[in-house]
């Protein structure tokens, strides 16, 4: 019986150690891919500001069709903010919008600073400073997506092992 | 969307502040001169105030509210949606249409590209100029310009702020509609700056006849004959006459058999005649109609009609 419990026990805690190394892998693997959907989401903006010539609040209507969550809810949130009677600027409305964006996904502040930059350029009369501003975030935002890239490889590898060897130590002791 | 709301969406959140509080009647409001770093001041029924930060109308300029820079730039970002850069052409132009038909007219520094103005920078100087739109005004001179189902080619003649524009529209307007005496007619108006329609975003904001098509922010003369190509009209209509080209054109509308509706600048039709551009107007009695307004008592004053002859018709 005493073999069983030690058995069961030691399943349960390879699973559990498992389980917290991919749950951790998951989330850091969910932040790469929504930096390359932010990064591929404002080529959409700014082609939407480029050839179709939109306003903003149209452009956020758009793109909130086309594009997965969190990203429709942040542009659903700006065309909503935009549309009303307005009381807030847009760069009020930009880091509102976009400090939700950041507590509803799994990137941080520091992985989209850029984009805060942006609420003094999007919207304003000269589109050449418009498309530099996006392309200087793009540049940014594709840098900050391959260093965290390396990063999270290294750092994945580093969990798992840490994972195992937790899981392992805790069955020696056991055992 | 009453006056009232439709200004105060487009003011920064102090101006719309001051504005709400003002105890005036709106449809009486025709401008709101924001200036930067100068008193805030609306005219109401032709006559100038300023306005203080409790929204009270003042006479002592040194009371009033005095425009800042963010209320600048704050009413910019709402009268154009926060995209400025959409409104490029509009802005080239000097002014934006913004929804119910009110002009924003624009001034800052000037930035030109090879010879020709390409935007307005620096924006600090706002007129907002309301709508009026008088329907029922053209009714007056309707019958000097159809008779049974003719329509006769007509100009307007009048200085600036007499309410030609208004006239042309209620004109237009009524062709377009018709009435149980007449059928209406299809009408292409040319509305280069955007004035008869008012259109935000391609909608006209005024009511110009349920048969008008509006070619918008276009040049006179091509928009004429792009309207002969395509919506096949019965009447074209054009504020503004004053070029060489916008004479000819309507020329070339005339002979394709459409019927011609045209304001010009002028105090009378001896005042065309010796305009170089425009006398060919009258030589040629190319136009049958000329319906001349004056200020005398008021903006929309009609002074007489002439028919080409130079009989009064009506005075």
């Amino acid at each position: 019986m005493e073999i069983v419990v030690k058995i069961t026990g030691a399943v349960l805690i390879l699973m559990a150690s498992s389980y917290l190394a991919l749950e951790i892998n998951k989330g850091m693997t969910k932040e790469l891919e929504q930096l390359k959907g932010l990064y591929n989401i404002m080529l959409k903006l700014k082609s939407e500001l480029y050839y179709l010539n939109n306003p903003l609040p149209e452009c956020f209507l758009h793109l909130s069709k086309q594009v997965d969550f969190p990203f429709d809810k942040w542009f659903y949130e700006m065309y909503e903010s935009m549309s009303k009677e307005p009381d807030e600027t847009f760069g009020d409305i930009w880091v509102r919008c976009t400090t939700n964006l950041i507590d509803n996904s799994a990137m941080s502040i520091e992985d989209v600073e850029g984009l805060f930059e942006l609420k003094d350029k999007l919207g304003c009369m000269d589109r050449e400073v418009q498309e530099k501003a996006i392309d200087y975030f793009l540049i940014q935002a594709e840098e900050m997506r391959k260093q965290l890239f390396l990063e999270y490889s290294q750092r994945k590898k580093v969990i798992i092992t840490l994972c195992a060897f937790v899981g392992l130590m805790t069955l020696i002791l056991l055992f | 969307m009453c006056r009232k709301q439709e200004i105060l969406r487009i003011l920064s959140a102090k101006l719309r502040e001051i504005v709400s509080r003002l105890s005036i009647d709106f449809d009486k409001l025709s401008e709101l001169r924001i200036r930067i770093d100068e008193p805030f001041i609306v005219v109401i029924d032709g006559r100038e105030h300023f306005v203080s930060g409790e929204g009270m109308l003042i006479t002592d300029k040194t009371e009033a509210y005095i425009i800042k820079a963010r209320d600048i730039k704050e009413t910019m970002e709402y009268i154009s949606n926060y995209s400025l850069y959409a409104y490029e052409d509009e802005i080239k132009h000097g002014f934006i249409t913004v929804k119910g038909g009110h002009r924003v007219g624009l001034a800052g520094k000037v930035v030109m590209e090879n010879g020709v103005i390409k935007s307005i920078k620096h924006i600090s100087f706002i007129n907002i100029r309301m709508s009026h739109e008088k329907k029922g005004c053209g009714k007056k001179v309707l019958p000097y310009i159809c008779d049974n189902e003719t329509i006769y080619h007509t100009l307007i003649i009048s200085p600036p702020g007499c309410g030609k524009t208004t006239l042309l529209r209620d004109i237009v307007r009524l062709i377009s509609d018709g009435d149980e005496n007449r059928r209406g007619v299809n009408v292409g108006v040319v509305d280069e700056r955007s004035e008869l329609g008012a259109a935000y975003m391609g909608v006209p904001q005024n009511d110009i006849g349920i048969r008008t098509d509006v070619l918008d922010c276009c040049p006179k003369a091509e928009g004429m004959l792009m309207l002969i190509r395509s919506m096949s009209p019965v009447v074209i209509a054009v504020d503004e006459i004053g070029k060489r080209e916008d004479i000819d054109a309507i020329a070339y509308v005339m002979n394709c058999g459409c019927q011609m509706i045209a304001t010009v600048h002028g105090n009378s039709v001896e005042d065309i005649k010796n305009k170089p551009v425009l006398r060919k107007l009258v030589e040629e009695k190319m136009f049958r109609r000329f319906i001349v307004l004056s200020k005398d008592k008021g903006p929309g004053n009609i002074e007489s009609v002439f028919d080409e002859m130079g009989n009064v018709l009506w005075k």
